[in-house]
């Protein structure tokens, strides 16, 4: 029987998942380390508590097999020296269900990463912070602002200005 | 600690001295004795007194090792950038005490000594304490000229989380994402949770930039800078650039594109503008000293940073040739130079040299005097000694020669196609990569590949695609001058060959946009960013062969189209003796006409503002 741990989401609601799928989150895996099953996790919503998990679960089986010296030679090789991407998810049948997971609304994916980040889980983190980048990609500055809800504090003036400056981004040459 | 402000001339174990001008007065020198202790962990800064907000105008070699900072980064700007985590980030780091900071201005004001504890951190974020001591330095007439500060850097385990840059909260731990200006308190423990603001301005500099616009192409940052002043700001950043570059064309790019003598004055920005609109691309003639001797032909030419080496070629008496020479334009004088090499490949004619990664290059097949050769030998231009190695792979594809290559990954040499023993075209690829204990040939299947083919260029684009096009291609019974484009994706499980546009191939239609004409041995040049630009080469017909044509093939449909490029062109220009430097300019070697061989009269086509046009900051 697999040991259970207890996460306590803010609004009070309980859920029991299996050790490896809660250490997913670094977090979670040091408070345990010091003897504590029961993790109130105060500024985490049930709602968001219940896909973190479901991305934990999904993740759990493939994190349990250590890392290769080549795969992570190659995700060391891949990164430059100021850019940090976890290392690259290589299945793509989990690609495919990462995907789907993080098809939601911006506000939603933003809740995500901020509990992500709060329970340390770098790859849900870079996930979601990629499908931010996915859906700014292509676009031009008033769709991102529809996109994102980012209000247009240039004046007329500024604005004319930026898209002289820019012109050249956006002709086919 | 002690030390005399106003000492001059230098002392026994002096560590530093560095020559001031002082504002009404003349100059004045600065010793500094070896007291300070290891250059490592203590930094010496000085800033101008008399400029606004005190621009700092010299700081020492352990400033820059304990910060992480380059003098070039800093000079001109204010300390206080030590009190950001990061080049990324607009604001203070709230662990950053205010009383301190406050306490500092106070003394700047007074003119008098300040002795404190501040937290600072490095370029690469990580905290660093600085116990900071910073003495006003008199002019002749008494007023403040300069401030001196001496920095001794400790490390510090200030607990800050990746990201962390927001004011503490109610919270059990700090959250590391989110900025300190926060629109309106969110109780993050109720499931219904309203936002009326944008959750991702809420982000923090530094997250913003390195986890998603470090994602975005040039393209895409230029729209980013467009959608509000705190975006603009942001993309204002030269790291911000660079990154961008990075990823969107390859580190082995932008590692050449940095040796390019302007650049580093262009800046990251204009190089992306600049390599994405083609807006300063000209022709120009370059004359160099030296020469090639004895004088040949159809050898082939290969850059290595900004070193042009020129292999083999074919003599007066049609005798292969197997001598080595560089070219390097980093020099202000370039001159043709033999290179003494202890042991060099057989000669010959009709083959192709690649360039690796560093400083390596290979040679694979031509014609030699014994007939077609299938060998491949390796020079490393760096070494101590520069020597030919063979590399012996198995199972490698037939002699030939005329073929096209090219290299992907910086390890894998690529061959496709040419000319075989009795004339026989060839249209097979093979993949060798030259890194391995044992090399070992590995021919691509492909259920069908395009008509055989010389004469054919090789580019390597969008990582490990590979578009071919041209060629003197069998057509029936006949042999015919082609403008087809075939692309093959070598990371696909099944690499197969796609039609892209061609004017010979069944079904293809009419090629879209103003395709270039059907051409042999003509120069293909990959851009960054994934386009492809065409020139040269042996054309049908009367049309000129320095006309240039560029093809996107990552478009949705890609399309021709001709670029107009200010300069004289040269008549000529041929693949096997033309080569990319440095990512930024095609040098064609080869003088008037075909025939002649002059290699003192170069030509070059810059795609970027070239260091003569670019504007001196003074």
């Amino acid at each position: 029987m697999a040991k259970m741990i207890k996460l306590v989401s803010g609004d009070g609601a309980e859920f029991e998942v299996e050790e490896e799928v809660a250490f997913q989150s670094k977090i979670i895996k040091d408070i345990v380390a010091d003897a504590d099953d029961v993790i109130p996790l105060p500024t985490v919503s049930s709602k968001v508590l219940i896909q973190v998990i479901e991305y934990c679960r999904k993740h759990a089986a493939v994190n349990s097999f250590p890392l290769s010296p080549s795969s992570s030679a190659a995700a060391a090789a891949s990164s430059s020296s100021s850019i940090s991407y976890s290392k690259p998810v290589s299945d793509p049948a989990l690609r495919a269900w990462d995907n789907e997971f993080v098809k939601l609304n911006n506000s939603s994916l933003f809740d995500i990463v901020i509990a992500a980040n709060y329970l340390d889980i770098e790859e849900l983190v870079d996930l979601v912070l990629e499908t931010v980048a996915d859906r700014i990609k292509g676009k031009q500055a008033q769709e991102i602002r529809r996109q994102f809800n980012i209000e247009n504090d240039f004046t007329p003036e500024e604005e004319e200005a930026l898209r002289r400056e820019n012109s050249w981004a956006f002709q086919n040459n | 600690m002690e030390w005399d402000s106003e000492s001059e001339g230098s002392n026994g174990d002096e560590e530093e001295g560095f020559l001031l001008s002082g504002g009404s007065g003349g100059p004045f020198s600065f010793a500094v004795e070896g007291v300070l202790g290891p250059a490592s962990s203590c930094g010496l800064v000085v800033s101008d007194a008399l400029e606004p907000d005190h621009p700092i105008i010299y700081v020492n070699r352990g400033f820059e090792e304990s910060t992480g900072y380059r003098a070039e980064e800093v000079l001109g700007r204010n300390c206080r950038f030590l009190q950001c985590r990061g080049p990324f980030a607009q604001r203070r780091h709230p662990l950053v005490d205010a009383t301190i900071v406050s306490e500092i201005r106070r003394c700047l004001e007074e003119g008098i000594e300040f002795l404190g504890d501040l937290l600072n951190f490095r370029k690469d974020g990580s905290p660093l304490m600085n116990r900071l001591q910073l003495t006003p330095i008199y002019g002749d007439d008494e007023t403040i000229t300069h401030f001196i500060g001496i920095q001794f850097f400790t490390d510090t385990n200030v607990e800050l989380g990746p990201l962390l840059s927001s004011a503490v909260k109610e919270s059990a731990r700090p959250n590391r994402l989110i900025t300190e200006h926060v629109f309106r308190p969110v109780s993050l423990g109720h499931t219904h949770i309203c936002r009326e603001f944008c959750s991702m301005l809420q982000l923090s500099d530094e997250v913003l930039c390195q986890k998603i616009f470090s994602r975005l192409c040039p393209r895409d940052i230029a729209s980013v800078g467009s959608v509000c002043k705190r975006l603009y700001q942001l993309t204002k950043n030269e790291d911000i650039w660079k990154m961008v570059c990075q990823n969107a064309w390859g580190s082995e790019t932008t590692r050449a594109l940095e040796t390019v003598p302007g650049a580093k004055r262009l800046g990251w920005g204009r190089l992306a503008r600049e390599l994405t609109t083609l807006e300063a691309a000209a022709w120009r003639e370059l004359t160099v000293g030296g020469a090639v001797e004895p004088s040949r032909c159809n050898f082939s030419a290969c850059a290595v940073g900004n070193r042009v080496v020129l292999f083999g070629g074919e003599g007066v008496n049609m005798q292969p040739m197997n001598d080595t020479f560089v070219l390097d334009l980093n020099s202000s004088n370039p001159e043709w130079r033999h290179v003494k090499v202890t042991s060099a490949p057989p000669g010959r004619w009709g083959h192709t040299l690649s360039s690796l990664n560093g400083s390596s290059l290979v040679v694979f097949g031509g014609c030699g005097t014994q007939g077609l050769l299938n060998d491949v030998f390796i020079l490393d231009l760096d070494a101590q000694s520069p020597a030919w190695r063979e590399i012996s792979g198995l199972a490698p594809p037939m002699p030939r020669s005329w073929h096209s290559s090219c290299t992907v990954d910086d390890t894998k040499l690529v061959v496709s196609g040419g000319c075989a023993d009795s004339g026989v075209l060839l249209s097979d690829t093979h993949l060798l990569d030259v890194t391995m204990e044992k090399p070992i040939w590995r021919e691509i299947p492909a259920s069908w590949t395009p008509p055989s083919r010389l004469g054919h260029s090789l580019s390597v684009y969008d990582g490990r695609k590979i578009l071919m096009f041209g060629g003197l291609a069998k057509s029936g019974p006949l042999r015919l001058r082609s403008s087809d484009v075939f692309t093959m994706d070598l990371s696909e499980d099944e690499p197969c060959w796609r039609c892209i546009t061609g004017s010979g191939m069944p079904g293809a239609g009419n090629p879209a946009g103003i395709g270039p004409p059907p051409r042999l041995d003509h120069v293909a040049v990959s851009l960054p960013g994934g386009r492809i630009l065409i020139f040269g080469g042996s054309v049908a017909g009367l049309h000129s062969a320095s006309q240039l044509y560029l093809l996107d093939p990552t478009e949705e449909t890609p399309t021709w189209r001709v670029l107009n490029v200010p300069g004289s062109p040269p008549q000529f220009a041929w693949g096997h003796s033309t080569c990319v430097v440095g990512g930024t300019r095609a040098i064609v070697l080869g003088g008037q006409t075909g025939e002649e061989w002059m290699l003192s009269e170069l030509h070059e086509l810059s795609l970027v503002s070239s260091i003569i046009n670019v504007k001196e900051d003074d």
